[in-house]
């Protein structure tokens, strides 16, 4: 039995998607989870995964191609050597939602990012890991690929299962999707140093009030509790960032589990996107050029599919104009 | 009732008391009678057993190597002492040629029962034609066991052994070790060939280390207690025979090995014991089996360069602690 | 026949069918080389029989030899069988050395042959060692060391006859100069007097005819005779000639050795053949006694190359077996997985 692959509905008032790039071959075993390919919308660039384990037996639509949703671009084959089933079904009429939130200003542009750093696999690709570490991974049915894609460095170890196996817990409930936005960097680095010559504050701060001004209207949620990791510094609990001052924001002493995390890469040029694999909704902010990228990771136990992107898209928007959000 | 003894004495009075024992065996070499050696190990053996059977040779290795081929095909046990071990390079063909292949090509009919005692072990400022560890030359020729005492214990234990075998064995005793005191029984003892000693337990990685090595592994283990790292180590004893079951087991439990040993890295006893661990262990292995031996160029005069040449504490215990951190060592 | 002669003709009837089965042997060896019945190759004795029986007369069971590449000769001297030896020769289980030595490792050990060796000069460290275990213990035995000419130029034996000397070891350094060294003539690997190299160490050396059977018993009987009485070693040089090329492959030798010299050995110095004329001159024996000695070797050969042919071939668990002595299969012995 095969399985057809189809344009997927992103989330957003969408007819089509171009096929930015497959990341699987005519032939290639691919594995339910496994990234299959990215496709743009007219908002950002989506990674999608593969829904069911099998052969990548045909591809109907290479990059470059616009396609309707719900038209079939691929076929999952459950063998090798299942034939070909010849011609693309025609377009089914897909439920296309459109985001409760949407209301991303029509004049920003569209963002088509490269792809994250987990997409890089090159052909013939081995995960390095130890023999022990194999052997007892596919002894308890772990999959080592899911540390590769979490950006874990290679190569694991015996140590590095427990990670995995916290990580196959998560995906029992849901696992974690990366998507990722980006808009141009030069209005937020601008508000960042008048921050720091001014008043003191770092950045961090700021994103945290961002990420859950985004987060609240997409999870309509009450108190937003929001961790933010920043590699120089220690780690900052913020309760309601986006409810206070931008001067009388400070972090919080409290031991209650965020809502959120914040990953703050601002400060390090060209540091890659290493989505997380924890439980709440990850958002990571890094410079790119002279763009500001955003990743919003999070399971669909936490956010659905249409959340997450109204969230990350609010975030990016703020990001924008950060003034304006904040004024 | 145990006492404290050194190395070079308890080698003596193993001889001696296999000499007691059996008539058959006899001494032989460069310097043995009243001499009793450059390192004085055989003193005091010709005034009990007297020239005839301690036997002062000529500077003729070979010679005299080949001789005591001959008498022990005719029923006697020589044991061969040979000054330093880097004369096995003039006793190769005797020895290998010979002694290793005299059972096998008669069909099991000829014995060649001989012990060859000599010697390993660098830094002690000899330059490179007095400091080498050729162990596993002897090693790879089938019909010759190998057995490499790291205590006044083994010493003992081993040479009597080694007495009684039927078979060329040779001895290396690591010269360093000659005047270090241990504790060996009063009584009569012999210690099994192909029996490996455990000297410490531990959980996350083993170091298997021979002769001169062992206590280098025992003091790295004591430095990778204070890093919460606990380390097995393992001495072969006689890498021909090898206790491979005691090494997997250790293995299997750690996951981790380092091999140490005093000879040159390159093609030597620590890729043997490596490549049977990476063989029969594989997948039990989180790290890749890591091996310490002798710098692969001759062994050099100077005091700051011989001294880089061997395995350290310090050294042994950085290569394991990396391993059990998970480091990608060697581009593994 | 003097009462000398008639007192001895046991024993001389017995250097000939010794001589005799040498010769007979060889022929069947290369036989089977030729006709490719037989692995690897082979050094032929053929030429030289008067020195090893000539010496080996002089021993008795207990004493020693040991033995070079080309062997066949002292290992039939010192009383193998043809049966084992064939055996042997052709790879079999029955072989003296269950098929693992072949040609050139050939030893009936049990009659005090020590083992062909197969690195010239090899064994002259091992008989001196037999005779050291000799004089230690007492036993009154006698080694024989057998080598060519070309093992004079081996260190090692400058070695073991500087240590038998000053032990005053039953040792016998015998010296079969054949003439060449290989494909060498020996007059070209050595220098001055091969003879004076022994000498040098103060050991008692002899030159002798190595075709002549009956002159180099008469030395042996009486070197072996002082040795064993402690006035020993000994060197002996024989002059001898080997009527093969060095091994049976080696055909074309005329760029080393003319044909004219080998016919002229052959048809003047014939050990077996100068023996036979003297047994008939002394009226030791007849043609047909003597012919029928030759018979009789011929058959017992001819039985023994055709049981070897049929003989079975050593069970395949016997690769590890004999390496070492008191280990059933050395292999699961080196892994420690035997005890």
């Amino acid at each position: 039995m095969a399985h057809e692959v189809l344009m997927p509905a992103l989330g957003m008032a969408q007819d089509s998607g171009v096929i930015v790039a497959w990341h699987k071959s005519v032939g290639d075993h691919v594995k339910a989870g496994e990234l299959l390919m990215e496709v743009e919308t007219d908002k950002a660039v989506m990674e999608v995964e593969a829904q069911t384990d099998g052969y990548l037996s045909e591809i109907f639509s290479g990059e470059g191609e616009d396609v309707p949703v719900g038209q079939a671009i691929a076929v999952i084959a459950l063998t090798q050597d299942t034939p070909a089933s010849g011609r693309p079904s025609a377009p089914q009429p897909a439920p296309v939602i459109t985001p409760e939130t949407g209301t991303a200003p029509a004049d920003r542009p569209a963002t088509a990012s490269p792809p994250a750093a987990r997409t890089e696999k090159p052909a013939g690709y081995r995960i390095l890991a130890s023999p022990k570490a194999r052997s007892l991974a596919a002894e308890r049915g772990l999959d080592l690929s899911r540390l590769v894609a979490s950006g874990h460095p290679q190569p694991y170890h015996v140590a590095d299962l427990d990670l995995l196996t916290d990580m196959e817990a998560t995906t029992r409930v849901g696992a974690a999707t990366a998507t990722r936005a980006s808009a141009p960097a030069l209005a937020l680095q601008n508000l960042f140093s008048w921050l720091e010559t001014e008043i003191e504050q770092v950045p961090g701060a700021v994103l945290a009030a961002f990420a859950a001004a985004s987060y609240r209207a997409a999870a309509e949620i009450g108190i937003v509790t929001v961790l933010v990791r920043e590699p120089t510094r220690s780690t900052a609990v913020f309760v309601d960032p986006d409810r206070s001052g931008l001067a009388a924001l400070v972090p919080t002493d409290t031991s209650s589990a965020p809502d959120l995390v914040l990953n703050d890469l601002t400060s390090e040029r060209g540091t890659e996107f290493r989505p997380g694999e924890g439980s709440v909704p990850e958002f990571s902010v890094a410079f790119e050029g002279d763009r500001v990228v955003a990743t919003l990771a999070a399971t669909t136990v936490s956010l659905d599919d249409d959340q997450r992107f109204a969230c990350l898209d609010d975030f990016v928007g703020r990001l924008d104009e950060p003034l304006r959000h904040l004024l | 009732m145990t006492r404290e003894v050194t190395f070079s004495k308890a080698v003596n009075e193993a001889i001696a008391e296999e000499m007691r024992r059996d008539k058959s065996v006899f001494l032989m070499g460069e310097d043995v009678a009243e001499a009793g050696t450059p390192f004085k190990v055989l003193s005091g053996l010709v005034e009990e057993f007297g020239t005839d059977r301690v036997l002062d040779t000529p500077i003729s290795e070979p010679g005299f190597m080949g001789i005591a081929i001959g008498a022990a095909m005719t029923g006697s046990r020589p044991i061969v002492d040979l000054m330093f071990g880097d004369f096995l390079y003039l006793v190769m063909d005797q020895l290998c040629n010979q002694a290793a292949k005299t059972h096998y090509m008669s069909g099991g009919k000829l014995n060649v029962p001989l012990v060859l005692r000599t010697n390993l072990g660098a830094t002690r400022r000899s330059g490179a034609q007095h400091s080498q560890s050729l162990h596993a030359l002897v090693a790879h020729i089938p019909g010759l066991q190998v057995a490499l005492p790291s205590s006044a214990f083994a010493a003992k234990g081993l040479l009597k052994t080694a007495v009684r075998n039927d078979n060329p064995v040779v001895i290396f005793e690591d010269k360093l070790m000659y005047q270090e005191k241990g504790p060996v029984p009063e009584g009569e003892y012999q210690i099994p060939f192909g029996e490996a000693e455990i000297l410490r337990e531990g959980e996350h990685v083993t170091l298997v280390g021979t002769s001169s090595m062992v206590q280098v592994c025992g003091e790295a283990a004591e430095i990778l207690d204070d890093d919460g790292i606990s380390a097995e180590v393992i001495d072969p004893r006689t890498i021909v025979p090898l206790d491979e079951q005691t090494i997997l087991d250790s293995v299997k439990k750690t996951s981790r090995a380092v091999v140490v040993d005093e000879g040159h890295r390159n093609f030597g006893v620590t890729a043997e014991i490596a490549s049977r661990i990476s063989e029969k262990a594989f997948y039990y292995l989180d790290a890749p089996v890591i091996r310490l031996g002798a710098m692969d160029v001759p062994v050099p005069f100077s005091p700051a360069l011989e001294d880089l040449t061997v395995p350290t504490p310090e050294s042994v215990a950085d290569m394991a602690r990396r391993i059990c951190h998970g480091e990608h060592v060697h581009g593994a | 026949m003097d009462e000398t002669l008639n007192n001895n003709v046991g024993q001389f009837l017995r250097m000939y069918r010794q001589m005799v089965r040498i010769r007979v042997f060889e022929d069947n060896a290369n036989q089977l080389y030729l006709s490719a019945r037989m692995p690897g190759l082979t050094h032929m004795y053929s030429g030289q029989e008067a020195v090893a029986v000539g010496i080996c007369e002089a021993l008795t069971d207990k004493d020693h030899v040991t033995s070079t590449h080309r062997g066949h000769g002292h290992c039939i001297a010192k009383g193998a069988r043809f049966k084992e030896m064939f055996c042997e020769l052709l790879g079999k289980e029955e072989g003296y050395c269950r098929g693992k030595g072949g040609s050139m490792h050939i030893a009936d050990q049990a009659n005090g042959n020590l083992g062909a060796n197969a690195i010239v000069g090899g064994s002259t460290g091992i008989a001196t060692g037999a005779a050291l275990t000799s004089k230690m213990q007492g036993k009154g035995t006698v080694t024989v060391c057998f080598f060519g000419d070309g093992a004079t130029a081996q260190g090692i034996w400058y070695e073991v006859m500087n240590m038998a000397a000053l032990w005053q070891l039953p040792v016998i350094y015998a010296c079969e100069n054949n003439g060449y060294s290989e494909y060498t003539s020996t007059a070209e690997i050595a220098a001055g007097s091969i003879i004076a190299r022994a000498e040098a160490f103060g050991i008692e050396s002899y030159k002798v005819d190595g075709q002549d059977v009956l002159a180099v018993n008469r030395l042996a009987q009486d070197l072996v005779t002082r040795a064993r009485n402690g006035d020993g070693p000994f060197f002996v040089e024989l002059e001898t000639y080997r009527f093969h090329g060095h091994h049976v492959g080696d055909i074309n030798r005329a760029y080393y050795r003319s044909k004219d010299e080998e016919s002229e050995w052959k048809t003047e110095r014939d050990p077996i053949a100068n023996f036979r004329n003297w047994l008939l001159t002394e009226n030791i024996a007849g043609t047909d006694e003597l012919a029928a000695i030759v018979a009789e070797v011929e058959a017992d050969a001819a039985a023994a190359v055709a049981y070897a042919m049929e003989a079975k071939f050593p069970e395949q668990s016997e690769v590890d077996m004999h390496v070492f002595a008191g280990v059933r299969h050395s292999l699961p012995y080196i892994d420690g997985s035997a005890r």
